[in-house]
């Protein structure tokens, strides 16, 4: 039954502070108010457990004096496309013409070939430009191609297969990376539209209407009013 | 150029802005002619779409004149004049080839946004949210038309510019409406609102074998229209449409029922204060008292049919109903492109004058004051129709003005 227990990550010294303050909020709210009574068992839970669920998630341990603040914890993300073109056409994009792949992704800043496995890519992230180097380690033409980076900052893994099939071409993309803060760093920057997810989701509807319609959708085009804003007069 | 641009909740204003240009091999740019508001404009105007920025360009129904192309557009020379579907296609994609286009996979550059939301992205729109691309829009003088060699539809000659401008849009959202409906023969068909697409849909459902349309609203002048049109007319602000529609139909309630009224439904009785409450308040982001009164009416078997725009979560919908009752539920943007040849036919050989519907004209200059008037239905305002060309004019915005001489 141990397994379900879980495991300590608050220190004594926030456990008394939580049962401080659930201790407070349970007098001056409880049973007065749903959110204070809420905010109040939840605090003595904390208090009485050691246990705290966000810090779970976000890969904070603070009764290990031992383990860094946010430690780094390992974030898995696949996603998938049909493109109506055969994999023959699409191979390509993620092998020798990896510099195609990096024009239909908005966060790639530039991208340099090192050698026919090597590349350098440079990032737009949440926090800034962010470069790294990547290597393919393995691939089966037309039909999968394995990739690597070292990086200290952005360490992953990832693989593309291009499985046909009658309505076109399935691309699968599987990453895993590790990020401080795990998986609720991951989402909390998917809002903000930087998380890899989304950056990938968007490279390959770009991939896709490429492949289609033969260009990217753009309507960067709402020719913005004029500075002074100046309303022409009647 | 001169464009109609928004600003914020009911602050549109005519500016200067910069000329488009075409950015792909597929665009066009058309010189506008025609250009008209329509009901899910005042949609963007009362700020309930989300993602609508200050400093676009309003207006997804246009037509005009081609003045530039892309390398790779064939099918389409400058001085064509072209009506536009409101929706942007690809033409290519697995959604297009199926006639889907306001489905369409490759047209929506904010795609992700869209997927987030709602699971899948639909087509680009012109001058609408950033959900949907948030594309310039047609209110202007000029307009970039992407995928120009699958949109922009030919006018053949002695089809006037107002004649053809609502195949941009509410004519094949009408008949979509009413094809939705799967219509038999002598058919009774209830369509909620007698705006513009409820009028059409009015029309369409005849069109396709109903042998009565009962027409549900409460602006006098346009229940007239719907009159005009052979419709009966139901004013839900002295009858109450859920016994009123049982009534006319012996009590087993009309075969389809058309929602032609969508997210900012006022009604009457306690679901409309309810929705309006629980709105005020942030609760709620969609009033859906039309859509409650529609399920709650439609005969067994019968077909509800949803042209009016909704945007997110329903509240105290009876889902019950809709399965108790072995309803089909079918709805969405309209996919003009698949109806516009067709509707483009009915018109050039005078079955159908689209025109009947315009109420007001006027030049661009006139758009503020035009949102104003439509969206209090005041002067007995139905739809508004502008040339971008007329010089502005002092004084009203013209209600019924004639046509002017060039086409």
């Amino acid at each position: 039954m141990n397994e379900s227990i879980p495991c300590q990550n608050v220190s004594t010294l926030e456990r008394a502070v939580s049962a401080g303050l659930g201790g407070f909020a349970l007098a001056r709210y409880g049973g007065r108010s749903v959110f204070g009574t809420v905010l109040a068992a939840g605090l003595l839970h904390r208090a009485a457990t050691g246990h705290c669920a966000v810090y779970q998630a976000l890969g904070v341990d603070t009764a290990d004096p031992s383990t860094p603040l946010l430690e780094r914890s390992s974030v898995q993300l696949s996603k998938s496309i049909i493109v109506d073109a055969p994999p023959e056409k699409l191979y390509p994009f993620f092998t020798e013409q990896l510099s195609r792949l990096a024009s239909l992704s908005p966060e790639v800043l530039s991208m340099e070939l090192l050698d026919s496995d090597r590349s350098r890519w440079t990032m737009r992230t949440p926090v800034g430009r962010h470069a790294f180097e990547s290597k393919i380690v393995e691939k089966v033409e037309n039909r999968s191609v394995r990739w690597e980076s070292e990086d200290e900052r952005f360490p992953h893994q990832g693989e593309v297969t291009l499985t046909p099939g009658p309505r076109g071409t399935v691309v699968r993309v599987a990453m895993n990376y590790h990020t401080p803060g795990g998986p609720l760093a991951a989402q909390l920057s998917r809002v903000t539209g930087h998380e890899p997810h989304e950056a990938l989701e968007r490279t390959l509807c770009n991939l896709r209407s490429l492949m289609e319609a033969g260009e990217l959708p753009r309507s960067n085009t709402h020719p913005n009013s004029d500075l002074t804003g100046k309303e022409i007069a009647r | 150029m001169k464009a109609l641009v928004f600003h914020g909740e009911k602050d549109v204003r005519i500016e200067q802005v910069s000329d488009p240009s075409i950015l792909n091999p597929r665009d066009a740019i058309i010189k506008v002619t025609r250009t008209a508001i329509c009901g899910s404009d005042l949609h963007l105007y009362n700020g309930v779409i989300p993602l609508v920025k200050s400093g676009d360009v309003l207006g997804h129904e246009f037509m005009g004149e081609v003045v530039e192309l892309g390398s790779g557009v064939s099918n389409l020379k400058i001085g064509d004049r072209v009506v536009v579907p409101f929706t942007i296609a690809c033409g290519s994609c697995f959604f297009c080839q199926k006639q889907l286009t306001s489905l369409c996979d490759n047209s929506n550059p904010t795609a992700t946004t869209a997927i987030r939301l709602y699971g899948a992205s639909g087509s680009g729109l012109f001058g609408y949210s950033h959900i949907l691309g948030g594309y310039a829009g047609g209110q202007a003088e000029y307009v970039r038309v992407p995928f120009a060699d699958v949109g922009p539809f030919k006018v053949p000659d002695g089809v006037s510019d107002e004649q053809a401008l609502f195949l941009s849009d509410i004519f094949p959202t009408g008949y979509m409406a009413a094809e939705n409906c799967s219509i038999e023969e002598g058919d009774t068909v209830a369509v909620w609102g007698a705006g513009p697409v409820g009028l059409f849909a009015i029309k369409s459902a005849f069109m396709l074998g109903a042998g009565r349309v009962i027409s549900i609203d409460d602006v006098s002048e346009r229940l007239q229209m719907a009159r005009g049109i052979g419709a009966e007319t139901l004013d839900f602000s002295s009858e109450n449409p859920l016994v009123e529609l049982m009534d006319r139909t012996g009590g087993r309630g009309p075969d389809s029922c058309i929602d032609a009224v969508g997210l900012e439904a006022h009604g009457s009785g306690p679901g409309a204060v309810y929705d309006k409450v629980k709105e005020s308040m942030g609760m709620v982001t969609d009033r859906i008292n039309v859509l409650r009164q529609a399920i709650q009416t439609c005969r067994k078997g019968g077909t509800v049919s949803i042209p009016g725009v909704y945007g997110g979560f329903l509240d105290k919908l009876n889902i019950g109903a809709a399965f108790g009752k072995g309803l089909t539920l079918k709805m969405g943007q309209t996919h003009v492109h698949k109806y516009m040849p067709m509707l483009m036919d009915k018109i050039a050989e005078g079955e159908v004058d689209p025109t009947f519907l315009i109420t007001h004209r006027g030049s661009l200059d006139m758009a503020v004051e035009a949102y104003k008037t439509f969206s209090k239905r005041e002067n007995g305002c139905i739809k508004v129709v502008m040339d971008p060309r007329l010089s502005p004019v002092s004084g009203e915005l013209e209600s019924n003005r004639k046509e002017p001489a060039h086409v």
